[in-house]
């Protein structure tokens, strides 16, 4: 047997072989070993030709981790290979504290890009011992490298850092805007006096970074000192004072906006909803909810129109929050809008719940655009307001079936008892999806008018009536609905006898399983399954004794799904009435059989799963090895 | 039904456990009336051990949203189990309530601003 000496010299061999297959086997073995001669194997494969096989090696490398490989790692970092370098430090960074000692080593480099980018990378990992040692690095003879020092101090974010980045300000010209940037990252309100202190600096881009410094620090002090510079003469220097002292602002208190003229403000929003920062675009849209104003309105229309998703529906909020004077421009844009923009415009608009909007929006009832008439019906129905049920009542039998559908479903919102009868007729419609709208609002309606036309409609001469009926009273689930839904089971349409028993398992507790217990003979398959379902759904395990005869249905979905479902169980008692599907004739049913073991986590079958380990079909040997691999799994706990 | 009660940072949380059906409805609204009375008036509410709610239940809801709203509140739900989901998607009350996976998702909907970096 060769020594683990010689397995790994083996494995190195092979990562020189020009088989990917072999090279990729080699790492995953390399991988595995987790050895020290093993790591130096998976950083020589950084540099494969391959990127699979770099990206296997990396990811073993991030698993074992450890100051070995980040030592190896940073050898790396001056690789000529801008990729290979690139690779090396995002698998440092993702090793964290590991890695820190390699790279604080790393650090007296005389290779001036691995020092550079050793801090580039101890920034993200954030670790507040190495301050000190960063701290040297503002001194470096390369520029670049003493910037890298500032900007990783700033993410280490150490208190300790004030002072050393205060002195680099003063002694290094060229890295005061790093280090501006960084105390303001840092984010403490003690470096604010000395922040303050470099105002007086000439260059606009270092008093830039100086402002939006002291911006981050969150003092109240800001906003007097950085207010004259609200007018400066440089845009640059004017936006960051405005953005300084409205982060100060939000901070310490929203009446500290007061000082800012009210268009600089108003300006600061609106580009804040094209930022590209999330916090920023938030901040904005939740500040300009305050905002009456036509052209923050028209901004926040225009930005509904061109979002999608959660963005829509948070412009939408804004929209809502403004309220009434926002509507008629709202609702002019629209009329307006084409094609996508439309399509998403009537999408966001129908989220908004307000009756203030449902007012303006009522007029369009009578509009000769349909999309329009059913987005009045949407809005109008989640406003709720009975006021509007005249304008639904209408719509209901509009020419435009999706029309219909809206002013049905709204009615059904609204919650109005009365308007039972008035949708009755809507159950007959010739579009499916208007008959599917009213079962919908009738069930939500309930109530006994509601239970007893369904009840009726169980024996009423339309079968699709019939079925909906069945399917309605398990949702409206009330006691009343129980007796018919037992007489819905001998049903003379298996449609509704097996909508019926879907029903009852949804209500899911009846005094009587005797009508269920029968339908495991019904003549129709589909009613058969649904009596399987319902019974374990009713009285769990219990029902092993009923429905084990339908192991033998001469439907094979009906023994597939009572197999599958005896199989959710979970309970290794039923095992032995699995196993013979093990040899049906069918492989379905084998699969099903194999799948069901698994899941009841039965060691003893593995066995007699295994016998079909080499079976022709792909599918059933795969479900056998999966199975297998639970089945052990659970033997280890 | 039981309804337990949590303060969570801005929200008022309400864990529902049981079946929300005519007999429980009256319950959870007065929960939700004795909240509003406190001037509370974010709400959500947690549905992940409802394991039933039939048209009663359904009828509850949308009142107390109607009711909310009046109040200038918003009510938000979590953890529809499959059947609840099931009749949401029915009676296309998915479209009116503001519905989230979960109730750690919900509450950070209403979490303050973010501050500004």
């Amino acid at each position: 047997m060769p020594g683990k000496e010689s397995i790994i010299n083996d494995l190195l061999n092979q990562l020189a072989s020009p088989d990917f297959f072999e090279r990729e086997d080699a790492v995953r073995q390399l991988g595995g070993l987790q050895q020290e001669e093993a790591i130096a194997g998976l950083v020589m494969a950084l540099e494969d030709e391959d990127r699979g096989i770099r990206e296997l090696a990396a990811e073993h490398l991030i698993r074992i981790g450890g100051d070995t490989a980040a030592q190896l790692l940073t050898r790396f970092l001056g690789h000529a290979d801008i990729s290979v370098r690139n690779l090396a430090a995002e698998l440092l960074v993702k090793i964290g504290r590991e890695a820190v000692g390699a790279l604080v080593d790393a650090l007296d480099s005389p290779d001036h890009d691995i020092r550079k980018f050793a801090l580039d990378i101890l920034g993200p990992i954030r670790e507040p011992a190495t301050v000190g040692r960063v701290h040297d690095m503002l001194d470096d003879r390369n520029e670049n490298v003493a910037c890298s020092a500032a900007e990783a101090l700033g993410l280490i974010g150490s208190s300790l850092s004030i002072e050393p980045l205060l002195q680099a300000f003063q002694a290094h010209e060229f890295l005061r805007p790093q280090a501006a940037e960084a105390l303001g990252i840092i984010g403490d309100p003690a470096a604010f006096d000395g922040l303050c202190r470099q105002l007086t600096v000439a260059d606009p881009v270092v008093l830039y970074s100086v402002i939006e410094g002291i911006g981050r620090l969150h003092h109240p002090g800001a906003i007097d000192i950085l207010a004259p510079y609200l007018d400066h003469k440089e845009q640059m220097i004017s936006d960051a004072a405005t953005a300084a002292i409205i982060r100060t602002a939000h901070a310490t208190g929203r009446e500290a906006y007061r000082k800012l003229p009210a268009e600089k403000f108003k300006r600061f929003l609106i580009d804040g909803l094209s930022s590209s920062d999330p916090a920023t675009v938030q901040f904005a849209l939740a500040e300009l909810r305050y905002w009456n104003d036509p052209e923050v309105i028209e901004h926040l229309v225009n930005l509904l129109q061109a979002s999608e998703g959660d963005m829509a529906i948070k412009v939408a909020d804004v929209i809502k929050s403004i309220g009434q004077p926002a509507y008629p421009i709202l609702i002019t844009t629209l009329q307006r809008a084409e094609d996508e923009d439309r399509t998403r415009l009537l999408e966001a608009v129908s989220q908004i719940a307000d009756c203030g909007l449902a007012t303006y929006l009522a007029d369009l009832a009578q509009s000769t655009d349909a999309d329009l008439r059913g987005l009045v019906a949407t809005v109008l129905g989640k406003c709720g307001a009975t006021e509007f049920l005249p304008i639904l009542r209408s719509l209901t039998a509009d020419p435009v079936g999706h029309v219909r559908v809206a002013a049905i479903k709204a009615i059904g919102w609204v919650g109005a008892q009365d308007e039972v009868d008035r949708l009755l007729p809507c159950l007959d419609d010739p579009f499916a999806d208007v008959r599917e709208a009213a079962m919908g609002a009738l069930i939500l309606l309930g109530g006994r008018k509601a239970i007893q036309i369904f009840t009726e409609d169980l024996s009423h001469i339309n079968q699709e009536r019939q079925r909906l009926a069945a399917v309605a009273l398990g949702y409206i689930g009330e006691d009343e609905t129980k007796e018919a839904l037992m007489r819905a089971v001998s049903h003379s349409d298996p449609t509704v006898r097996r909508s019926a028993i879907e029903s009852l398992r949804r209500i899911g507790t009846i005094d009587d399983i005797e009508p269920i217990r029968m339908a495991l003979t019904d003549e129709d398959s589909l009613v058969r399954k649904a009596a399987v379902t319902a019974l374990v759904a009713l009285i769990g395990a219990r029902a092993i004794d009923d429905i084990r005869v339908l192991l033998d249905d001469n439907d094979i979905w009906v023994r597939y799904h009572t197999i599958d479902t005896i199989g959710n169980l979970g309970d290794a008692r039923f095992a032995p009435m699995i196993i013979p599907c093990l040899h049906d004739d069918q492989d379905i049913i084998k699969i099903a059989a194999v799948k069901a073991l698994a899941a009841m986590g039965d060691q003893s079958a593995i066995q007699r799963i295994q016998e079909l380990s080499t079976d022709s079909n792909s599918d059933l040997a795969a479900a056998v090895e999966e199975a297998t691999k639970t089945l052990m799994e659970n033997a280890h706990g | 039904m039981d309804i337990v009660i949590t303060e969570n940072g801005q929200a008022t949380n309400l864990a529902l456990k049981g079946k929300l059906d005519l007999g429980n409805a009256a319950k959870l609204k007065d929960a939700v009336k004795s909240l509003l009375d406190g001037d509370k008036k974010l709400i959500h509410l947690n549905m992940k051990e409802v394991d039933f709610i039939n048209s009663s239940g359904l009828g509850a809801l949308v009142s107390l949203m109607k009711e909310i709203r009046v109040h200038k509140g918003r009510l938000t739900l979590s953890n529809l189990a499959p059947y609840v989901n099931e009749i949401f998607e029915i009676t296309q009350l998915s479209h009116v309530f503001e519905i989230y996976e979960t109730a750690d998702e919900a509450m950070t909907s209403y979490s303050a601003v973010p501050s500004l970096k």
